[in-house]
């Protein structure tokens, strides 16, 4: 079974998960081998050790969509949250590297999801997850600001946006992800 | 110079102290407003804000509750028009409602909405530096 082979042989689990989710092979070796995959990276995921952290960003971004879900949510005109902008924030929480720490979530008024890693009012990086691939973020980091957009391929964390969460964190408190 | 119908001045000055209103728990934590408690309404491209600072502050929730028509919210990110400003966006009056102002000026590219919302971030980021957090009790 060489595709589950290699797909073993990826370097992480987010290119694991990546594999399940996005392989679109279609004879039956490719099927039992994304099968197999899947229930790797279902049973590696009901490990505490090793995703209880996960589970529980999974389950404040599914609270937020669920609080956020129809239009109005802010009192105003806010968009409610798209299904596809939780998807796709789901995917990016498993495709984060060890170092990062799990974000905190935000609504944003066209139906798109902040992650937020904020060391202080001074020191943070916001990124926007929305109905496409494209990342918006922004960032700042005392006197330095900036923004940019980057594609998200479903597999890794654009470098941009790691390097620009790895700008932000240097030199604060936040532990990093066990 | 002229007076609007809630008795405060039609041009915003440089000392008065701004709030907005946050209606979801997840817009700040326990270090600051978020980012995106700022950003702009897609339909009007504003921001909706008060002329109110933090004191009194049983009357900053008395204009909270009459203008989000008892919803629910968890507090004010107290800011001055010099975050708006540093944010390059600007303010203006916007009765009715009493109080009631605007932040204008957000970047829209209709060909490029993913580079429209990064301008918008860093605009948002920029305000929600500069503000400070007061929370219901």
């Amino acid at each position: 079974m060489p595709a589950i082979v290699s797909a073993i042989g990826m370097t992480s689990y987010g290119s694991l998960g990546a594999y399940v989710r996005h392989s679109s092979a279609v004879s039956e070796v490719a099927t039992r081998s994304r099968e197999a995959a899947g229930s790797v990276v279902f049973h590696f995921e009901k490990s505490e050790a090793c995703f209880g952290p996960l589970r529980r960003a999974q389950s404040e971004l599914r609270t937020l969509a669920a609080e956020c879900f129809c239009s109005g949510w802010d009192g105003e005109d806010a968009v409610g949250l798209h299904p596809s902008a939780v998807a796709t924030a789901e995917e990016i929480l498993r495709c984060l590297p060890g170092w990062v720490p799990f974000p905190e979530f935000a609504p944003e008024p066209d139906g798109s999801i902040s992650l937020d890693w904020i060391q202080s009012r001074n020191r943070l990086f916001s990124l926007s997850v929305g109905k496409t691939h494209r990342l918006a973020y922004s960032w700042l980091n005392g006197s330095d600001k900036g923004y940019g957009v980057a594609s998200f391929d479903g597999r890794e964390v654009p470098s941009m946006v790691l390097e620009g969460i790895r700008s932000v964190l240097l030199n604060g408190s936040s532990a990093v992800r066990a | 110079m002229g007076v609007l119908p809630s008795g405060l001045e039609d041009v915003i000055s440089d000392g008065e102290e701004l709030c907005r209103f946050l209606t979801q728990s997840n817009q700040f934590n326990t270090t600051m407003v978020k980012p995106s408690a700022f950003l702009p309404s897609t339909t009007s491209l504003e921001t909706s804000v008060f002329r109110h600072g933090a004191k009194p502050e049983d009357q900053l929730w008395t204009i909270g509750t009459e203008a989000l028509v008892g919803r629910t919210f968890y507090g004010a990110a107290i800011f001055r028009p010099s975050a708006t400003h540093e944010a390059g966006l600007t303010l203006a009056v916007s009765e009715p409602p009493h109080r009631h102002a605007a932040i204008r000026g957000w970047p829209q590219y209709d060909h490029d909405p993913a580079l429209t919302k990064a301008q918008q971030k860093a605009k948002a980021t920029i305000i929600a530096s500069k503000c400070d957090l007061l929370l219901r009790t």
